[in-house]
């Protein structure tokens, strides 16, 4: 069944890792591409952190487990250090380090590898590529996660995407619900532990117990809606500070996300839970039937810079690459004209060289081949270059076949070259 | 685009109880009782579309997305602890999780954990078994099988086995006894994430049909 390598041929990679190929990697590039343009007309700047940060650094703000999921290492002087496990915190880090009050706000964008630890049962990937923003230190916060909310509409607009949804929530929300419940600490970090582990059957029994007629209603309201107005109604029964509090927040993110027309795409939902300890506002996850993992996600998080030295507002998201990817189905990337020259003469190396200058263009791809190729024909129809160029010996003539136009013909270079020029292509 | 949801109903001992709780809350339930092989089954007056799998499947399909929302027992969810919401308690298909050995074996047993430190248990639910070891501090030595645990320790292959039981009598045919309850499973309705959000409405209003029919 398994074919047979010897011992040291067997080369793993270590699991939940991957190699991309080119294939792969141009769809990508056209995918960060469109997410490049739109984080730089809204003026955010990209930075570069390192892989490698301190532990403790990097688990500055994240959940109480989150610490399992690192994926750490010694350094050489017995320090610990991490992969880093997101790009939030780094710069947060950076923020904190180099950013004084009176540079404020700053808009920040990255493309990065993040690092997790997995289930190697599970064989689920352990990197995350991910695009994202962070806009730090905008006193607006209304506006600053509406300006955030934005760009991520519009980039997955940009994609193509048919059908996502962005499911917002808020933080406080279910504070709030817990303070209704009466709950103390140690009950409220029950309740969020079963809404992250959706477990809603445990969840509605335990609050059956401490209140049965509430119940009902804070199981409605942590039910997904499209029609915010519903949530009112529901909410006028709850006389908590920190609901009405969050809830009218919320509200005034979809009224005015409403009149750019994007009120369809948003979906309520107090049950959006993230891993990260840090968010303190807004929350949201996009959401698409392709693909059944959360594609993005993000929040505000003003607490988590002051742990850095810097108390400053902070707001963003990130979007997983490779999830978008698979969202997005056929990309119908416009395709580079591509010639394969070759010449089979050493001597001629140089020549060749020059002569590949001159054919190459904005859109054309001209690629070399020194060798002497049996069937090179066939071999260049099979990797779909649109033109064969071969040099014929001492370099003065040139066989041209076309693909595209299926003809061939041998011609002296320099007449070959003026007519390549000349020929208008798209 | 006619929007539906994708439902995957257990076969098995939960398939009568949860087509008996889908009739109550009003769903047609004709086309999922002609028993045929096709894998999905379509209810166009409900908008729904049945696929009939394993009952070990179900929340895989539905982790995937390859179901919308399913029907599957606690005993599986505890097992495979897919990412999928819970949403509802179905009280049906009630089984208990439990350990059992031989009838006369029970000082056996705890005799051989005495001297070696270990015991042999036999179960198709692995992952609870080495949680609940695990916890418990006992180191167990886990031995899977797909079906017909209770042999293991007639067979002496195993000194306890982790399974479920409704009634007791398979137990009580091959002389087994129960030692410990672990849990008790009934059937829950479960969502994929994405759908969840996605189909929102259609979800919402088909958990509102069913929780009035269990109530």
């Amino acid at each position: 069944m398994f074919t047979n390598k010897k011992k040291n041929q067997m080369i793993k990679l270590p699991y939940g890792l991957r190699d991309i190929f080119p294939f792969e990697s141009e769809e990508r590039n056209n995918i960060e591409n469109i997410i490049g343009q739109e984080f730089k007309k809204w003026g955010y700047g990209e930075v570069k952190t390192p892989v490698i940060e301190y532990t403790g650094n990097i688990s500055i703000g994240a959940g109480k487990n989150w610490k399992d999921r690192l994926i750490n290492f010694f350094d050489i002087d017995g320090s610990l250090v991490s992969l880093r496990s997101d790009m939030t915190i780094p710069i947060s880090r950076l923020t904190g380090m180099r950013i004084k009050k009176s540079q404020l706000p700053v808009r920040f964008c990255y493309f990065a590898d993040s690092f997790r630890q997995s289930d190697a049962q599970k064989g689920i990937r352990r990197a995350y590529n991910q695009a994202g923003i962070e806009f730090i230190g905008s006193k607006n916060a209304v506006m600053s996660d509406i300006e955030i909310l934005i760009i991520l509409i519009n980039i997955l607009n940009g994609m193509n995407l048919q059908d996502y949804k962005i499911g917002i929530g808020h933080v406080k929300f279910i504070e709030g619900l817990c303070d209704w419940f009466n709950l103390n600490l140690k009950y409220k970090e029950f309740v969020k532990r079963k809404i992250a582990l959706k477990d809603f059957v445990e969840l509605e029994n335990f609050l059956g117990r401490k209140n049965k007629s509430g119940t009902e209603i804070f199981i409605k309201l942590l039910q997904p809606e499209g029609n915010i107005e519903k949530i009112s109604g529901l909410i006028s029964k709850i006389k908590e500070p920190e609901v009405i509090k969050s809830f009218s927040y919320l509200k005034e993110i979809y009224e005015i996300m409403e009149k750019f027309g994007f009120g369809d795409r948003l979906i309520t939902d107090f049950s959006i839970i993230r891993d990260f300890n840090y968010y303190t506002g807004l929350l949201f996850e996009v959401y698409c039937s392709k693909v059944t993992d959360i594609l993005g996600s993000g929040g505000r998080y003003d607490g988590l810079i002051k742990k850095f030295g810097l108390d400053v507002p902070a707001t963003g998201f990130a979007l997983d690459v490779d999830l978008i990817h698979k969202a997005m189905g056929e990309q119908r990337l416009k395709r580079s004209y591509k010639i394969l020259l070759n010449c089979s003469d050493n001597k001629y190396g140089v020549e060749l060289i020059k002569l590949a200058q001159e054919l190459r263009r904005s859109n054309t791809i001209v690629e070399l081949s020194f060798e002497k190729v049996t069937g090179i024909e066939d071999f260049a129809a099979e990797k779909n270059y649109n033109l064969l160029v071969v040099v014929e010996p001492e370099i003065k003539k040139v066989t041209i076949k076309d693909f595209d136009k299926n003809t061939k013909k041998v011609e002296k270079i320099s007449k070959f070259l003026e007519e390549f020029k000349n020929e208008k292509r798209n | 685009m006619k929007r539906e949801i994708k439902v995957s109903v257990p076969k098995g001992y939960l398939f009568d109880p949860c087509v008996e709780v889908l009739k109550k809350a009003g769903f047609d339930i004709s086309s999922l009782m002609e028993g045929s092989r096709k894998l999905f089954i379509d209810s166009k007056k409900d908008s729904l579309r049945y696929v009939v799998s394993r009952p070990m499947d179900v929340p895989v399909y539905v982790e995937h997305g390859a179901c919308d929302i399913g029907f599957s027992g606690k005993d599986v969810l505890l097992e495979k602890e897919s990412n999928v919401y819970e949403l509802l308690d179905l009280k049906n298909g009630k089984c208990r999780i439990i350990l059992a050995t031989l009838e006369d074996c029970i000082e056996k047993v705890k005799k051989y954990y005495q001297k070696f430190g270990s015991i042999r248990v036999a179960t198709s639910y692995p992952n609870i078994a080495k949680k609940y070891f695990d916890q418990k501090g006992i180191q167990a030595e886990i031995i899977k099988l797909h079906g017909s645990v209770e042999l293991a320790p007639v067979l002496g292959i195993a000194d306890e086995i982790l399974d479920i039981t409704a009634s007791g009598s398979t137990l009580e045919h091959n002389n087994l006894v129960e030692m410990e309850e672990i849990t008790v499973s009934t059937t829950r309705l479960i969502a994929n994430t994405a759908s969840y959000r996605i189909k929102y409405d259609l979800i919402n209003d088909f958990v509102s049909k069913i929780k009035n029919a269990i109530e």
